[in-house]
């Protein structure tokens, strides 16, 4: 993967999703059927409370950040030759990426490329600033400043941050895209897929910014060549990643190079070909053999053993399962919440507890008084949401 | 005489063999089919339902209509398995039965029949499927179940209302979604008129806009007529799922309201506007839902 020359990012709409290994679909319906009528897990190669977690350190050892693979090079080589066009047809250019992108791929790559970043406004003054013809006046000058300084591109790393699903919430959004319109200056601005999803009809982005484009899905090509890096350095080199649920060798490949077992399909179709999801899901899913001393049985004793576990299934609360939805849907389309927030973005109804008790099912983690979706837990949200009819993101 | 009397012979036999020999109807084999019929009728009456419930919203609707379909389609190869076996079937033997079923369902179970005959033609045309909602002479609600007879409705009052298919000869039947899964949904402001309508209409296009139960692919409509009272305003939209329709609905008034109050707008008490007979709205705000809604 590292002698091939990096991919460039496609326009959006031809994301193509992985698809689910026929035989991993009908594995995993089998199973929930099974633990359905029987109340237990289908025997498995090794049993899953046999297994020990890794601590968060032995963790970063073993699948080193960052989560986004080889995005940030695919992104320079997309924009290089734009970049260095004194009269480009388009001065604008928006990368659409899938949430729960922890590594913040837009703003990381201005940062190394030296660009202009500007920083989004706090979210609480969008809706405090009192007149909304003021707010503009108030939170724009930092583009207008940065628009008429030097040459560089401009970036603008989170399109999602400059609103709220709030009557008095696309005001801004709507004047930063107006002014945007008018610089004459090369300018990159990036957006979550589901407030892109959004702010395409509640504002007409779509029209300001017609020309997005995302990464490439990660197939199981994909996932196996930057895996296989990941498994390259000292930590879990000469290490051997085992399936529990079969115990086969992840990366074994047969004669023509395909892998010999389904796990990097699965995982590819779990993941819906985004990076972080498939790396989240993968460093949970990493287990230490079980310890002599505890009685473990030692199936491999001449290799060391890195056990794969099936992904954590996660369960929405039964009877508000409604909201619960909206509140993660909401979630999803602004990145981050407060929960003062997530209060006036959602229909006014009575749920003060719902937050905690999806921090509970695993759904929500918070990082200060911010609120947001699990990557973990993104491929269960996204099919509860599809399933249920809400609008879906577009990639 | 004799020859009148022979010619008398074989319609006599023609009369007998309308019903076959009691020893050749055979009461275990029709039992069997009425049963298995029965049988796979409650299961999918059961089962579907159930399904739909638990498969993606995008299916449910498809699941929900099947079952009227199969129960049809199950009857009628039960009827037609079943009738040989009782009855002798000829020509002379059809016109009989026919004659004869004519005068019972002409005077005795006219309505039943044209109720079963309508349920038919719904199947067909399909004026109404389960999952749809419905306005039936003022009664507007969920189709929950179409029978033989009748359909239910569940009101948003939760009451179940029967209603027999013969209203469908007599009675305009509005469905508002007719199979798909959104509906439009309208909430209506009525307000004075000294106010900033282009503010105000862009306040409640926002407020649509920003609703949690929007459905993105649909219009977005604000539309607003003078009265001698005042101004109409009537906020048009779809919610992604049409059994969040009054949630929908709700959660529009009680953020419209907000808005027409930071615009500075003011409703039309219900004083001022009964001094203007005819034009009176119902209240400062009213709901509806449904395309040919209208306020009552």
């Amino acid at each position: 993967m590292a002698n091939r020359p990096p991919s460039t990012f496609r326009t959006l709409g031809h994301f193509d999703y992985p698809g689910m290994p026929a035989e991993a679909g009908l594995r995993r319906w089998t199973t929930k059927l099974i633990q359905r009528v029987r109340g237990k897990e289908e025997n498995p190669f090794v049993a899953r409370d046999k297994l020990r977690l890794a601590s968060s350190d032995r963790l970063d050892r073993l699948v080193p950040p960052p989560a986004c693979g080889p995005l940030l090079r695919e992104m320079q080589e997309t924009f290089a030759d734009w970049i260095e066009e004194p009269e480009p047809s388009n001065w604008m250019q928006l990368v659409v990426l899938p949430p729960c992108d922890r590594n913040n791929l837009v703003q990381q790559w201005a940062e190394q490329q030296q660009f202009e970043v500007v920083a989004a406004p706090q979210r609480d003054r969008i809706l405090t600033a009192g007149d909304a013809s003021e707010l503009p006046a108030v939170e724009l000058p930092a583009v207008e400043s940065a628009a008429a300084q030097g040459e560089h591109v401009l970036v603008i790393p989170r399109l999602e941050q400059w609103f709220l699903r709030h009557r008095r919430g696309l005001d801004l959004v709507r004047c930063l895209l107006d002014r945007l319109a008018l610089l004459r200056r090369h300018c990159v601005v990036g957006c979550n897929s589901w407030a892109w999803g959004f702010l395409s009809r509640a504002v007409g982005a779509d029209l300001a910014l017609p020309h997005p484009v995302t990464f490439e899905s990660f197939t199981t090509d994909r996932l196996q060549g930057w895996f296989g890096e990941l498994a390259e350095n000292g930590e879990t080199e000469a290490r051997t990643f085992r399936r529990s649920l079969d115990g086969k060798d992840i990366f074994a490949t047969n004669e023509d190079g395909a892998p010999q077992s389904d796990y990097l399909a699965t995982l590819a179709a779990q993941s819906f070909g985004i990076p972080w999801i498939a790396w989240h899901l993968w460093r949970s899913s990493l287990r230490l053999g079980p310890k002599p001393e505890d009685g473990g049985e030692e199936k491999f004793p001449d290799e060391q053993t890195l056990w794969v576990t099936e992904p954590e299934e996660f369960d929405l609360p039964a009877s508000h399962r409604g909201s619960a939805l909206l509140t993660l849907h909401a979630l999803l389309l602004h990145d981050t919440l407060t929960a003062e927030q997530v209060h006036t973005v959602l229909p006014s109804i009575d749920e003060s507890n719902l937050l905690t008790a999806l921090i509970n099912n695993g759904f929500v983690e918070q990082e200060n008084d911010h609120f947001r979706c699990r990557a973990v837990a993104y491929p269960t949200i996204r099919r509860a949401l599809n399933d249920a009819g809400f609008p879906m993101d577009r990639l | 005489m004799l020859a009148a009397a022979d010619s008398l012979v074989p319609d006599t036999d023609q009369a007998v063999k309308l019903i076959n020999d009691w020893k050749d109807i055979s009461l275990v084999q029709i039992a069997a089919i009425a049963g298995g019929a029965w049988l796979i009728i409650t299961v999918v009456r059961h089962v579907l339902p159930w399904l739909a419930q638990q498969v993606p919203n995008q299916l449910r609707l498809y699941l929900l209509g099947a079952v009227p379909i199969i129960r049809l389609v199950v009857m009628v190869a039960a009827i037609l398995w079943i009738f040989p076996i009782i009855f002798n079937v000829t020509f002379q033997n059809f016109l009989v039965i026919a004659g004869g079923a004519s005068v019972a369902i002409g005077f005795a179970f006219k309505d039943y029949v044209s109720s079963l005959i309508a349920g038919t033609v719904a199947v067909f045309e399909r004026p109404y499927r389960p999952g749809d909602w419905v306005k039936i002479g003022g009664n507007y609600g969920e189709v929950q179940a179409v029978g033989l007879r009748a359909l239910t409705l569940r009101t948003e009052d939760d009451d179940v209302i029967t209603v027999p298919h013969l209203r469908i000869w007599q009675d305009n039947i509005c469905n508002s979604n007719d199979g798909e899964r959104s509906l439009m949904c309208v909430a209506d402001f009525f307000i004075e008129p000294d106010h900033d309508a282009a503010e105000l209409r862009a306040a409640f296009r926002d407020v649509a806009l920003t609703s949690a139960y929007l459905e993105y692919d649909k219009p977005v409509l604000v539309m607003l007529s003078e009265k001698p009272w005042g101004t109409q305003y009537r906020v048009k939209a779809y919610p992604f799922d049409m059994r969040d329709q009054f949630a929908f609905i709700s959660d529009l008034t009680v953020r419209g309201k907000l808005a027409l109050a930071e615009c500075g707008a003011q409703e039309v008490s219900a004083t001022f506007a009964g001094e203007f007979s005819g034009e009176q709205p119902p209240n400062s705000a009213t709901q509806s839902s449904g395309k040919t809604d209208s306020i009552t």
